[in-house]
């Protein structure tokens, strides 16, 4: 799914008015794996929330294929990650990665079924636990497990790896890009972490602080899987360095 | 169970009564201001027929009475969930329901409907029904936020919200309203035989009182707060089967 921002702005009301996000525009193809990098509060969860429809689109545009989120959310096509875990206290480990597809009427045809997704994140053996007796990475792995069985075009990810290890951390990494290559899904993915946006990504945005604008757009044309003794990798992780040292500073390049 | 926990009320309450009962014997006090417990047990004992049936007449309508108030609370709650529009015009019908001192009311529904079973079923549904509307209410507005932009995020339904989020994160606050609406059920149902009734522990408390037969009242008392306990403590354990997530129970709503 292709995404597209035009000026895109947006200001939270309350006591006083704030504003997250100041005239983002960009275009993201189709497939493409984006990494969105920058200091926190800089608006990169709200960029997240106005995709999957949870905010309103009020100043700028912003297309999915085209369409304004809502249609595309209608659709099904569009898979949000909270950054929170967001599961359901009642429910069992499995029960919560099947909720989605009771809610969407998956039937017979998830992307990944219920059990299989366990797998991936490694918490088959949990299955029947409820969410309160799993660790903090757990929760999040359950999460994720979630958010994989979703057929969606668009993956927005809001620090879905923030809890793990880094262990843990390289080894889903390479389980999602797994899943994620033959699909060829459009993956907006909030991250912290330099070297888990230049392992994975096709491409780096860099926010400023707060009202987020992009102050860096990084391509990554490496091949996968990437080595860190690669030079062409140590040049990428410099040029998003540079570009978060920029947005600390409010540098516009 | 832990065993400091189990016994330190039952030891409490044994030196409650002892201390009572000494207190009685020690002073002299006449029958007919204050009697001994093993007097109150003794008069129990010899009436165990009467006081049984009582007690079943009168458990009878303060259940009857709970779950009518249980329903009825619990499904306005949904109906205002589910059709915000309305929720103002009926909570100012329940407010001033609520107002109104129910005891003032049980003589007229007496009047109109008699000495059956009725009255004190409308009255103890009446008293219960608005701690059950405001608890339910508050439990299925607001279930985590993050979870209902979840639900959004996969185009769920109002609907699928309800069902699947909605009313299953409103379970601790039903219990915490049941656990408020209990003790005014007893209330309810003895309140309302007092102002008239064929049979119930309410009526034999009052034929009592116009006799002065005190160790009769207090015998109706003691299975009053005894059930009354029972009742909690079943609850209690209820809630810890059904709403096994909640690590501790909600803060009621104050009403
Ligand atoms: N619901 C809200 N109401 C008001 N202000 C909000 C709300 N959500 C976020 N904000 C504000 O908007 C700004 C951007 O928030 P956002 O959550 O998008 O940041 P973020 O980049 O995701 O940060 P982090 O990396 O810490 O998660 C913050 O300054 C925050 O205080
Ligand atoms: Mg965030």
């Amino acid at each position: 799914m292709r995404l597209e921002a035009e000026s895109l702005s947006h200001s939270y009301s309350g006591k006083q008015p704030l504003e997250a996000l100041r005239r983002v525009s960009l275009s993201i193809p189709a497939g493409q794996f984006v990494a969105l990098i920058g200091p926190s509060g800089c608006g990169k969860s709200t960029f997240l929330r106005l995709a999957a429809n949870l905010l309103p689109v009020r100043s700028g545009s912003l297309l999915l294929d085209g369409q304004p989120p809502r249609a595309a959310v209608a659709q099904q096509r569009v898979a949000w990650m909270a950054q929170s875990p967001a599961l359901l206290p009642w429910r069992t480990v499995r029960a919560n990665v099947l909720l989605a597809g009771q809610i969407q009427n998956h039937g017979s045809r998830p992307r990944l079924d219920a059990e299989e997704a366990l797998a991936r994140v490694g918490l088959s053996d949990m299955a029947g636990s409820y969410p309160a007796e799993l660790s903090g990475g757990m929760q999040q792995r359950l999460a994720l497990a979630r958010t994989l069985t979703l057929p969606a075009s668009l993956w927005l990810m809001d620090e879905p790896f923030a809890a793990l290890d880094e262990l843990t951390r390289e080894r889903l990494a390479g389980e999602l890009l797994g899943l994620w290559q033959p699909i060829g899904a459009t993956v907006l993915w909030v991250t912290h972490n330099i070297h888990e946006a230049a392992r994975l990504a096709d491409r780096a945005l860099v926010f400023s602080q707060r009202p987020g604008s992009i102050v860096a757009d990084i391509p990554i044309p490496l091949a996968r899987p990437r080595r860190e003794a690669d030079p062409d990798y140590q040049s990428v992780v410099t040029s998003i360095r540079t570009g978060l040292g920029m947005a600390e500073t409010g540098v516009s390049s | 169970m832990n065993g400091g926990r189990t016994w330190l009320p039952v030891a409490l309450v044994g030196g409650f009564l002892a201390i009572w009962e000494s207190a009685v014997h020690l002073f002299r006090i006449p029958l007919y201001l204050l009697p001994a417990p093993s007097r109150v047990v003794w008069t129990l004992a010899q009436n165990l027929t009467p006081y049984s049936q009582a007690t079943l007449l009168t458990m009878g309508e303060a259940l009857a009475g709970l779950a009518l108030g249980v329903l009825t609370g619990g499904l306005l709650a949904c109906l205002l969930v589910l059709r915000p529009g309305a929720e103002n015009g009926v909570m100012t019908l329940a407010i001033l329901v609520k107002s109104t001192p129910l005891v003032a009311i049980a003589p007229l529904l007496t009047l109109w409907l008699g000495f059956g079973v009725l009255p004190k079923v409308i009255i103890t549904a009446l008293m219960t029904f608005f701690p059950v509307l405001v608890n339910i209410l508050s439990g299925l507005q607001r279930p985590d936020p993050a979870l209902v932009d979840l639900f959004q995020s996969w185009n769920a339904s109002r609907w699928q919200i309800f069902t699947k989020l909605r009313l299953p994160a409103s379970l601790p606050y039903l219990f915490a309203a049941l656990k408020i609406s209990a003790p005014l059920a007893w209330i309810g149902a003895v309140v309302a035989e007092w102002t008239g009734a064929s049979g119930g522990l309410g009526r034999m408390m009052w034929l009592a009182y116009t006799n002065l037969n005190l160790p009769y009242m207090f015998a109706a008392i003691f299975i009053l707060s005894t059930l009354g306990m029972g009742f909690y403590r079943l609850l209690a354990w209820l809630e810890s089967r059904v709403v096994f997530w909640q690590p501790v129970t909600v803060e009621e709503e104050r009403v």
